[in-house]
């Protein structure tokens, strides 16, 4: 048995489980990406035997300054002023659902979501973690998880169910079924260490779509190496403290970077919003011989592309 | 919806809309990593399949999980004559993670 749309093809069947609306995702927690733990650190370099070597200690996460001390023949310190950006964050967000859940993403003009992972905590609680992106932080709350997954409830009540040969129940009224009203297909991406490229097209259906959400999945990553020789050189100057580093005369602060993705999605028309995250503190490195400089190091991994990704409507499932 | 039936959810507002397309579940395959593998579907034949995936990781670090990116190469075949999925571990970044392929149909 079938329930077919206007246009012949199904909306729901006896073959096989619909996909149904179980209900937008709670977020749990937030961590931006200017107060995680380990990100303020503190440097202390030492002179010993001809060689540098340094340590790392964590200091308040949060802008402001932080003290570079020197040990052995150089025997003083400075402080210096640093900062972090505040443009994104990683959320938490918790669902109950029988089945792992799809999970489709509202992003708006001013703040934007990507799926990373989706994990089974305990019994049937799903841990979604999210890559927010937002041009403040008075919007991150915009963003929405509209979380779908096969029925696995029986009607109650009244209405009307399908049934599989096996006794189960395949869909029924009480549940609104997944439908996607568009679909986004992204062709390619490219990066050339400062920007991410996204090629992609837009169904021309989403002109009709009021609330469009985007069903996120993992497609890709990239990761940027950055040489901050500016601050390595006025740290490690000898003209500046009168230091001499034999063999070692550079140190390289070395940032990596994840970027993950959402699509915001308005008037029919889609526009790429990346969401980008430090996940790994600056780390001071000593490396002799080599010459300070603002090299850029990037690699970009996808999944095979393209990938069709569905949109929904989420006014539909408010 | 220009014609047809409409059924009601509880609070009267529709389970579903005559005007577009459902997307039935299959089943979610949990792949480990360094895992290859295949399903058959011939009782979707005449069906399209989209497999899609989404990072299954649980190092208990989110930051460690955000980074890391399991690539799983997905491809749907119809070749005889009904809907067959095929998966294989590719490249990765940070740890190799279980990875979960959602299959769908419709």
């Amino acid at each position: 048995m079938y329930i077919l749309s206007d246009n012949g093809r199904f909306i729901a069947s006896t073959s096989a489980k619909s996909y149904a609306f179980v209900g937008k995702a709670t977020r749990t927690s937030i961590s931006y990406t200017s107060e995680q733990a380990g990100v303020g650190r503190r440097y202390y370099y030492y002179l010993s035997g001809g060689k540098v070597t340094h340590t790392v200690s964590t200091i308040a996460a949060s802008a402001g300054t932080a003290k570079l001390q020197f040990d052995g023949s150089c025997g003083s310190s400075t402080t210096f002023t640093w900062s972090l950006s505040d443009s994104s964050a990683i959320a938490v967000y918790e669902i109950n659902s029988a089945y792992r859940p799809l999970v489709f993403v509202r992003s708006t003009a001013n703040s934007s979501g990507a799926v990373a992972s989706i994990v089974l905590v305990s019994g049937t609680l799903w841990r979604i973690t999210v890559v927010l992106g937002y041009s403040a932080r008075t919007y991150v709350d915009s963003v929405e998880l509209y979380c779908f997954a096969p029925i696995s409830d029986a009607p109650s009540g009244y209405g009307i169910a399908l049934y599989g040969a096996d006794g189960s129940v395949l869909m029924h009224t009480g549940k609104k079924l997944l439908q996607p009203a568009a679909s986004v297909t992204v062709n390619s991406a490219t990066t050339d260490g400062s920007t991410i490229t996204v090629d992609y097209d837009a169904s021309t259906s989403l002109s009709g779509v009021t609330k469009p959400c985007v069903l996120s999945v993992d497609w890709f990553r990239a990761s940027v190496t950055h040489k901050a020789s500016d601050l390595s050189r006025a740290l490690l100057s000898s003209s500046t403290y009168g230091c001499y580093y034999s063999g070692c005369n550079v140190a390289k602060l070395v940032t990596q970077r994840v970027v993950s993705l959402g699509f915001y999605v308005s008037g029919g028309a889609v526009t790429f919003k990346a969401a980008s995250v430090s996940t790994d503190a600056p780390i001071a490195q000593c490396s002799g011989g080599q010459a300070a400089g603002t090299s850029l190091y990037h690699s970009l991994v996808t999944t095979p592309l393209p990938v069709t990704l569905p949109v929904i409507d989420g006014a539909f499932y408010d | 919806m220009s014609f047809g039936a409409s059924l009601l959810t509880s609070d009267g507002t529709p389970s579903f809309d005559l005007s577009r397309d459902g997307y039935s579940f299959v089943e979610v395959v949990s792949a480990t990593a360094g895992s290859s593998g295949s399903r058959s579907y011939p009782e979707l034949a005449g069906w399209q399949v989209f497999a899609t995936v989404v990072q299954d990781a649980s190092t208990g670090s989110v930051f460690t999980d955000v980074a890391s990116l399991t690539v799983v190469n997905v491809s749907v075949s119809y070749a005889a004559g009904y809907p067959a999925v095929s998966w294989s571990y590719g490249t990765s970044v940070g740890s190799p993670q279980p990875v979960a392929l959602f299959i769908m149909a419709h």
